[in-house]
Parts: structure tokens; C-alpha cells; sequence
């Protein structure tokens, strides 16, 4: 479970509609996808659902479990005033069930985005866009730029599972 | 596209976010503020926060943007991944690009960018299943996989010339509802076979698998290339809707006339295998278009009056052809979104053939055949006035042309005028079918 977080930490993990999701791949170079961070309060998790037409970095958490997540992209944050947060976490994929696994998540999704029912509704016009693993990150370290001055020093929160 | 390219777009963005791992194994990442350099290289602020060197290392600078609608979802989405290494150059970084990936959303739409990654899922599940043990199959809801496997929606085609053929057999005094349901489902079953047949060959010759912008009326059902159906469970589906639909036929050729029928039957299972098996591939010949209309007109319409008159009937060939025109026009339309594919797989379709203007000729020309048939079966007195009822369709004809001729060739633009399109036909046969159903209950 994550320490306790300052709201405006929280904030952030819950309004971003993008993210700079970064794993490391096998030659130990780091690879950025653009993500959907979900945000579980109850457990202190960020979930990242991928489809498996996008794997590859399914592959990469697979060898690799460091992950993290930088949320700084002005367009999609929707926070005011702007600022940045870095997270750094084990992540691991569940693909258990790819067909409908990640709809346990769905909750957490249409709170960011509600419009996401009228999607789901046609899933099946493509098929193989909504099998979907989930990545389940837990956070270790926490890095947080009040106004997004990343030319200043952050403020660290070490976490750690209790 | 070139890094050159890419490195020109890269001014678009607003933020540019800088990847490496950390010294404790993590990436880390941070928002960077970036110029590009006339050589091609990028200089990235230096970050407060970072306190390691950097220098020759690999990193990742990802270039991300996103528009969030005021009412929800979000739209002009876009991002340049670059990999290369950087050297320190003061309080700056100066990064040289080496590799890039990325997506943008108006030079390629969604749907296609997801269709261009079905090998990766289709891998992806396999290495799963081999290397895992996990029991992963891409999978659709039986209802949903059938309606999707045999595009069922699209046997309007075949029912709309039942009716008229029917209609047409009443109007002459002809009408037995068990030799028209056993028509309509001897009909219904051939244009399962032919469905499954084309998804069967096409995929065999390739022409499927390449084409990355399908859309539910272009590119086949997608049910082989996405693995939800083998090719042979296809194929098998095809044998066994053709086997019964020729099943029904002989019951009808055995108890309305078996050369004329055994003819019919033979005819249309030439048709739904060479429409696209080889050797003879009729729309790898440019004779695709001309065979829909046969098979959707004369064929269809004769066959159904056939069946309940026991006569051949040249008045019905001429009120078939509207109906057929309109069935090879939508095929025709169809195919505009599937040019680029269809000529990389040799397909020598009627728009792969023509250039822009005269496809758009041919759509006007057809449409003036399938209209001026009628004013030309009432002057000559071989189709009741009443018929004339099927020109109130053509203000609508009119608007899907034109429909036609703005969204021509973006296939997701053109989704509505094929849609358009097939209710044109479903609009026209049913007012012909109407007309015939009103001589036959008020004849003059």
C-alpha cells in the first residue's frame, strides 16, 4: 500500500488521461509508450491495461519489472495548477484471462473516462484491440514537482509496502 | 518516413520527456525543454534532478501530445518515440537520434493503426501458448462470431431479388409460400457459401491480409486474419451452405423442372466458387462486377419466378436489372476503399481498373441503366406503369452519388456512403417489389 500521498499527488494519478509509461527492454535501453494510468486508491496501485496488438512491452515488464511513470504532458494532465510527478514501481502483468481480465478495471477507467462504455459496447468490431493484459505497478519511489519545476530539486517520497 | 522527417515534425510538440535507467535500475523520467539542431541533433535541457552523466549512454526522448474533448475522450493524438545516445555539453544534453517509431492519428487513422498490428497480437497469443502453456485463443461470442464469419447483414442482397422475383411471379398469377420460403433459403444459404468462399480464397491468395484499412463493408469479415476461424473451417462453412443450399435446389429441380434448375444451380455454384478460386478468379479478370450483377439479377429473380411459374420469362430479365445493377453497385463502391489493397494483390477490379473520373462515370451510368430500365419496360409495355413507383428512389440515388464522389477513396470517410449505398438498393428493390405487389392486387 502506498504511504500517504499529498492530494495533489493523488490528484494527478487520478485525472491524467496520459501518461509516459518507460520499461526497460532487453538490451537494457529504455522504451516510452504513451499510457492510460488507472489509479487504485483502495490499493495504492497504477494500472496500465495494453492491448495485445501493443505487446511488446508486455514482453519487456515481463524480463524486467522496473518500471515508471512520468505524468507531465500539459495537454492530457488536466490539472491545475500544472505539475509534474514521477513513479517509480514493480510492475507485473496479468494476462490471465485477456478476454475479459481487464474489466475489473473498467470501474476506475470510466472515472477518467466515461465516454470509454460507448467503446466497450462495440468491442466487438475489434476483436483483438480489447484482449488486454493488465499491468499492475507497485509504487516504490515517488518524485514531485510542485508547478512542474523540474529545474528544481523534487520532492522524494520513499515508499514502501506496509 | 526518414529521421529527417520525423525531426522536422518534432517542432509540433510542446513537450519533449527524456528516458534513461537510473542508478538504481529504474527508468527515470523527466519533462525536457528541446531545440532541434540544423545537423539533426537534439539539445534537451539539462535537468535539475539529474545527477548522473549521462554521456554515451542510450536513452529514449519520447514527443507526446494528446487534445482532450471538452465533452470527454480526447482526439489528435500523436507521438515520436526517438532512441540515441547523448553527450554533455554544459548545462545542456546534446541527444543524436538513431531510431524512431511513432503514431499520428490524422495521417493514420485508429482502426488502421490497430489493424497494421494484428500479426504482433496473433504472435504475441502464440508465444503464450507455446512458451507459457497459456491456453490463449482470439475469441468472438458465438452470435457475434457468425454474424461477423458469414457478414450475414449483407443477405439483404439476395433477398431483395427473392422478393422481386416472387412478386413478379403474383403479378403473372404465380404464388406458392412454400416454394418461396424454400427459395429464400436456398438463396440465403448459396450467398452464405459465396461469403465464406471469397474470405476462404482471398485469404489463400493474400488480398485479405494485406489490406490494413477494412471497414465493415470492405476487406472481407477479418474472422481468418484476426485467428477466430481457421481457413479450412471457412472453407468447410462454405462447402456446407453451397451442399445444402444445392440440396434445396434439386428438391426444387426434381418438383418444378429439373434441366432448367440443374441449369440455375450449376450456374451459381460456378459463380460462388470462381468468383475468386482459381483457376478462373472472375474478379482478378475485371469480370467481378459483371458477374454480381448476373448472379443478384437475371439469375436470382428468373430463378425465384422459375421456381413458381415453370416458365423462363424475358419481362422478368428486365425487371431484375435494377435490382442487379444496384447489388454490382454496391460491390463497385465498396471496392473504392480497397483499391490500394486489391491492386497489390492483383485484383483486377472495375476501380482498380478505371482512374478516379471514370469510376465516378461508370457509378452515374449504372445508375442511369438501372433507373432508365423502367421508363423503358413501361414504353414498351413490358413492365406495368406502376413500376414507374421505383423513381421515386432516385432523388436518394442522386444523394449517394454525390456521397460518392466526396468520401471517394477514404475508407473511413466513406463508411456512411456504402451504407447509403446499400439502401439505395434495399429502397429501389423493395419499391419494384411494391409495385408488382400493387398491379397484382389492383390490376388495371
Amino acid at each position: 500500500m502506498l504511504r500517504e500521498l499529498p492530494s495533489e499527488i493523488e490528484e494527478v494519478f487520478e485525472k491524467a488521461l496520459v501518461a509516459e509509461f518507460t520499461v526497460i527492454d532487453e538490451d537494457g535501453v529504455p522504451v516510452t509508450h504513451p499510457s492510460l494510468p488507472l489509479y487504485d486508491k483502495e490499493d495504492g496501485k497504477i494500472y496500465v491495461t495494453s492491448s495485445l496488438l501493443f505487446s511488446k512491452k508486455l514482453e519487456h515488464v515481463k524480463r524486467n519489472p522496473k518500471v515508471s511513470l512520468c505524468f507531465s504532458n500539459r495537454g492530457g494532465l488536466q490539472v491545475d495548477p500544472y505539475r509534474v510527478v514521477l513513479v517509480k514501481g514493480d510492475a507485473r502483468v496479468d494476462e490471465e484471462d485477456v478476454h475479459h481480465g481487464w474489466e475489473r478495471l473498467l470501474p476506475l477507467w470510466r472515472r477518467k473516462e466515461p465516454y470509454i462504455n460507448a467503446l466497450v459496447a462495440q468491442r466487438y468490431a475489434l476483436p483483438l484491440f480489447w484482449d488486454r493484459a493488465v499491468i499492475e505497478m507497485e509504487p516504490t519511489k515517488v518524485y514531485f514537482w510542485p508547478g512542474g519545476r523540474v529545474d528544481e530539486r523534487p520532492e522524494v517520497y520513499g515508499v514502501k509496502s506496509t | 518516413m526518414t529521421l529527417e522527417d520525423i525531426l522536422s515534425k518534432v517542432g509540433e510538440f510542446e513537450d519533449a520527456v527524456l528516458s534513461f535507467v537510473d542508478e538504481d535500475g529504474y527508468p527515470f523520467s523527466l519533462p525536457a525543454e528541446f531545440s532541434v539542431t540544423a545537423s539533426g541533433k537534439i539539445h534537451l535541457t539539462r535537468p535539475e534532478a539529474l545527477k548522473q552523466s549521462l554521456a554515451g549512454r542510450r536513452v529514449n526522448v519520447i514527443f507526446n501530445s494528446i487534445t482532450p474533448l471538452p465533452g470527454g475522450g480526447y482526439t489528435d493524438r500523436r507521438y515520436i518515440v526517438l532512441w540515441g545516445e547523448v553527450a554533455e555539453e554544459g548545462d545542456s544534453l546534446l541527444f543524436s537520434p538513431d531510431r524512431h517509431y511513432g503514431w499520428n492519428e490524422c495521417e493514420v487513422p485508429f482502426p488502421q493503426y490497430c489493424e497494421s498490428s494484428v500479426p504482433q497480437a496473433r504472435r504475441y497469443m502464440k508465444r503464450l501458448r507455446e512458451e507459457e502453456n497459456k491456453q490463449v485463443e482470439p475469441h468472438l461470442p458465438a452470435p457475434w462470431l457468425i454474424l461477423r464469419a458469414t457478414r450475414l447483414p449483407f443477405l439483404v442482397a439476395t433477398w431483395i431479388p427473392v422478393l422481386l422475383g416472387t412478386a413478379f411471379a403474383a403479378f403473372n398469377g404465380f404464388f406458392d409460400l412454400s416454394l418461396f420460403i424454400l427459395t429464400v433459403l436456398g438463396a440465403s444459404l448459396a450467398h452464405l457459401g459465396v461469403n465464406t468462399a471469397n474470405d476462404f480464397f482471398d485469404h489463400r491468395h493474400g488480398a485479405d491480409m494485406i489490406n490494413v484499412t477494412p471497414t465493415p463493408y470492405s476487406g472481407g469479415s477479418r474472422v481468418i486474419q484476426y485467428g477466430l476461424v481457421s481457413p479450412n473451417q471457412m472453407l468447410g462453412t462454405s462447402v456446407t451452405s453451397v451442399a445444402l443450399a444445392a440440396m434445396i435446389g434439386l428438391y426444387l429441380a426434381f418438383t418444378r423442372g429439373f434441366a432448367e434448375i440443374l441449369l440455375l444451380i450449376a450456374v451459381g455454384t460456378f459463380l460462388i466458387f470462381f468468383y475468386t478460386a482459381s483457376p478462373i478468379r472472375l474478379v482478378y479478370h475485371g469480370l467481378g462486377e459483371l458477374a454480381v450483377a448476373f448472379a443478384f439479377g437475371p439469375l436470382i429473380v428468373m430463378g425465384t419466378y422459375f421456381v413458381q411459374a415453370q416458365a423462363f420469362s424475358l419481362q422478368a430479365v428486365l425487371a431484375s436489372l435494377p435490382v442487379g445493377i444496384l447489388v454490382a453497385m454496391i460491390l463497385y463502391v465498396n471496392e473504392i476503399p480497397d483499391i490500394r489493397w486489391d491492386r497489390e494483390a492483383g485484383k483486377k477490379t472495375l476501380p482498380v481498373l478505371l482512374d478516379k473520373e471514370n469510376i465516378l462515370k461508370g457509378h452515374t451510368w449504372s445508375l442511369a441503366v438501372t433507373y432508365g430500365v423502367v421508363l423503358l419496360g413501361v414504353a414498351s409495355g413490358m413492365m406495368p406503369p406502376i413500376t414507374m413507383l421505383m423513381l421515386a428512389a432516385v432523388p436518394y440515388a442522386v444523394k449517394v452519388h454525390r456521397s460518392v464522389e466526396e468520401t471517394f477513396g477514404d475508407p473511413y470517410a466513406m463508411m456512411p456512403t456504402m451504407a447509403s449505398n446499400i439502401r439505395l438498393m434495399i429502397l429501389t428493390g423493395i419499391l419494384l417489389t411494391t409495385a408488382y405487389v400493387l398491379a397484382t392486387l389492383f390490376p388495371l
